[in-house]
């Protein structure tokens, strides 16, 4: 008896205890991994799962797996519940081929077969007047809507109501957005995001598969929200009056409209590096860019260049020719959504001529400077953004160019600088658990959502990660900045040393110092970059060095600049031909940048002239970078890149 | 007479017209320093400059300087100069790259001195010189300056 008491004692002591732990533990609020083995040998693991909210989680336990060793299998648990959903998916394409088609399919089975084909036939009669009511109607709608937004817009700023002219013109390009895509986009964007069906499904997973095309065709047909929030921005209004007032010019004018002409294709790149051996001298002595040139490949251009006369841009489908090459084309085609974005070099006229980006550049920005300071803050820096889309972005199509893309339209990519380190203009690059490097362009979340931005140095880590290349050896998420480069800290970068047989190659990194910080791209390199064929050696007594700066041609340049910086109107990457950015960028002043290029042609022409080699390095000038390429260890990777949005653009990148 | 009148016009507007600076007599290097820090003065580097006109610069290409759009944000804060001839050149002397470094200084409002330099690359002839006029900033002045004249008026 006297043992019997104090081992119930114990025994109630330890029922108490186990008690009371089984009560604490699991309760939301507390702290679920305080004491792991105690709630693990207490509680079954599915109902312990069921109570598990990350919304209770302190800070410090955001990782439950790190610390509580139960609750991963606990949450596979409950996986195939999430999976249970995914036959919906599978099963909707049949309904949305003819969602009318099933009501009647048993009824038909009785007819004959003439009775069947005319009823189809009607069937398919009544459907397409039904959509055309409805799309009628709709576009109706949008009209009214739109007009009476304008009316009110309009009443606000105290202005007479004008035609409805350019209203009606705004109504058929929304409707047009608005129509497509009519039905897979929804569909393959879900087919997309949903996990793949799992190997087993549990429970009653099976068991509901006809139920779900019913849902998945009602849900479909369902016109995509239009994004219009900017057609609030008192900016974008002032932007459809100048467009109006822009477009009634030129209809007055008398060769309005304009023919459109065919344009032609650059035959392939190693014919045309073949063809493109002479220098491309212009045909009229200190001519800057005018008159008919020699050189084949800016006769190409020439071509292209006047058939693609109303877009603003020249066409050049050259394709890279080099690692770094490709992974600009990667990035400029994945970014804009487009496979024509890489072919398009942006013209010297495109913020300066016509409305296209007019309303976006330095030419019509109330403070003169186009630079980052000339925006009182972020909100005068949205608004313009704003005032210039849509339709001022050239590389950006109208609209999504298949299923798999992104409308771009919503949140236009915008050239910005990351002012107070949240991230804006930098692409987030990031390796996984399998060692796989992940490029994500749409940094949209943060510009809450409006636009997906790229600064100058964003580009390049971009281009370099979307073509396999370390900025540094082993180090994939590196991410460079003008200062690094400059630095040397991206040692897979070594400096270029200009010798009398060659000077810049495609995929050689400028990097600029001064009051012109910046970083950009050569590409598309001709084979007399410089045009130094043209220049004779210098006459005894005189300077080289002023020799060349009296000889260089700009003309004579045959190099692509790709970056993302001011030309062009702000847009987040684009492409210029050396001539045309040097003798227009910020119009073109005798400072900066512009300079800057040109002391790197005076370099490369003193190097030949002189058979010296010349290291393409100014201390307060530029400097030129060329990836080492797996002649460095840790430079290149064996895996490629995957880059978030290349499924849009897989054929061109 | 007529003719001739028009003829006259033609000439006159065709050398003054500064679309293009194949024509324009540049200066010496000393003089030409001289004219560069007028533009800098008159705020070339202040995206406010009420000065930076074309036609008060008729041998150089000017305008506010664009950013390029680089990764960072210049952060300068100008200082504001006042008289006729703010500042005072100390030597002009060529680099071996064929450009002048221009080291010269200028006082404050505040009595304090400041020392600074310059390097401009001149364009005497071709193409560069037809475009960009008879010189270039190559490195310009590390403190922003601009006259209290060109300042817009609030």
């Amino acid at each position: 008896m006297k043992v019997a008491i104090p081992t119930a004692l114990i025994f109630a002591i330890l029922l108490i205890t186990a008690i009371a732990s089984a009560q604490f533990v699991p309760q939301q609020g507390s702290n679920p991994y305080s004491n792991p083995y105690s709630a693990s040998q207490i509680l079954p693991v599915p109902a312990y799962n069921s109570s598990y909210n990350p919304m209770y989680m302190p800070n410090s336990m955001s990782n439950p797996y790190a610390t509580n060793p139960f609750a991963q299998p606990s949450y596979n648990f409950n996986l195939p519940q999430y999976n249970y959903t995914l036959p919906a998916y599978d099963y909707s394409p049949p309904s949305y081929s003819n969602p009318y088609s099933s009501p009647y399919d048993d009824s038909s089975s009785s007819l004959s077969a003439e009775d069947q084909e005319e009823k189809r036939e009607r069937d398919e009669e009544r459907k397409e007047e039904r959509e055309e009511r409805q799309e009628e109607k709709r576009r109706e709608r949008e009209e009214r809507k739109r007009e009476e937004r304008l009316e009110r817009d309009r009443a606000r700023r105290g202005e007479k109501p004008s035609s409805n002219e350019g209203a009606e013109e705004q109504s058929g390009e929304k409707s047009e957005v608005n129509n497509w895509p009519p039905v897979p986009k929804s569909s393959a964007r879900a087919a997309e995001v949903a996990p793949p069906a799992p190997a087993k499904s549990v429970g009653a997973a099976e068991s509901k598969p006809t139920a779900a095309p019913r849902v998945a065709a009602v849900a479909a047909p369902a016109p995509a929200k239009v994004d219009s929030w900017w057609e609030r921005d008192p900016a974008y209004q002032q932007y459809l009056k100048d467009k109006k007032n822009y477009e009634t010019a030129q209809r007055a004018k008398p060769d309005w409209p304009p023919k459109p002409k065919p344009v032609t294709t650059i035959p392939a790149p190693q014919k045309q590096i073949e063809s493109s051996t002479g220098l491309l001298a212009a045909s009229a002595e200190g001519c800057v860019d005018c008159g008919p040139k020699k050189g084949p490949l800016t006769q190409q251009i020439e071509q292209l260049q006047e058939a693609a006369d109303t877009r603003q841009v020249f066409i050049m489908t050259r394709p890279p020719d080099s690692k770094l090459s490709e992974g600009v084309r990667t990035v400029i085609n994945t970014i804009y959504q487009n496979c024509e974005a890489y072919s398009t070099i942006i013209r010297p006229d495109y913020c300066q001529e016509g409305f296209i980006g007019k309303s976006f550049c330095a030419k019509s920005h109330p403070r003169a400077a186009g630079d980052l300071t000339a925006f009182k803050n972020e909100q005068e820096f949205f608004s313009y953004a704003t005032a210039s889309q849509p339709g001022s972005n050239v590389m950006t199509p109208e609209r999504p160019q298949g299923p798999q893309c992104r409308d771009m339209n919503k949140t236009p990519p915008v050239f910005r600088v990351d002012t107070d380190g949240k991230g804006v203009g930098r692409p987030k690059i990031t390796k996984s658990a399998n060692g796989k490097v992940n490029l994500n362009l749409f940094n949209e979340e943060k510009t809450g959502g409006k636009f997906v931005t790229l600064d100058c140095s964003g580009f390049v880590s971009a281009a370099l990660s979307a073509a396999g290349l370390n900025a540094a050896p082993n180090s994939p998420t590196l991410q460079v900045t003008t200062a690094t480069l400059r630095s040397g800290a991206a040692s897979c970068l070594g400096t270029v040393t200009f010798n009398p047989s060659e000077s810049i190659k495609s995929g050689d990194v400028a990097v600029f110092s001064g009051e012109s910080q910046h970083s950009m791209i050569f590409d598309k390199v001709g084979a007399d970059p410089f045009g130094l064929k043209n220049i004779p050696p210098a006459p005894a007594g005189t300077s080289v060095q002023e020799h060349c700066l009296a000889k260089l041609k700009l003309s004579d340049f045959d190099f692509v600049i790709a970056q993302s910086g001011l030309y062009g109107g702000r847009i987040a990457a684009s492409q210029a031909r050396a001539v045309d950015y040097i003798t227009n960028f910020g119009k073109g002043y005798m400072d900066g940048i512009n300079l800057q290029i040109v002391q790197m042609a005076q370099d490369a022409c003193v190097s030949k002239l002189t058979g010296v080699t010349k290291k393409a390095d100014r201390p307060s000038g530029a400097k030129l970078l060329r990836h080492k390429g797996s002649s460095a260890p840790g430079c290149v990777r064996s895996t490629p890149t995957e880059v978030v949005g290349r499924p849009c653009v897989g054929s061109c990148t | 007479m007529k003719n001739l009148i028009v003829a006259a016009a033609v000439v006159f507007f065709a050398n003054t017209s500064f679309a293009d600076f194949a024509e324009v007599k540049c200066l010496s290097p000393k003089e030409t320093a001289e004219e560069l820090l007028n533009i800098e003065a008159s705020g070339r580097q202040h995206p406010d400059s009420t000065c930076m006109e074309q036609k008060n610069f008729p041998r150089y290409r000017v305008g506010v300087h664009m950013s390029p759009g680089g990764d960072s944000v210049d952060s300068r804060k100008p200082v504001i100069l006042t008289g006729k001839q703010p500042y005072k050149i100390e030597s002009v002397t060529k680099t071996e790259d064929a450009t002048y470094k221009v080291k010269f200084e200028y006082k404050l409002s505040n009595g304090s001195m400041i020392k600074d330099e310059l390097e401009f690359a001149p364009y005497q002839s071709g193409e560069l010189k037809k475009h960009f006029g008879c010189a270039g900033i190559v490195v310009p002045p590390r403190t922003l300056a601009i006259h209290a004249d060109c300042l817009p008026k609030r």
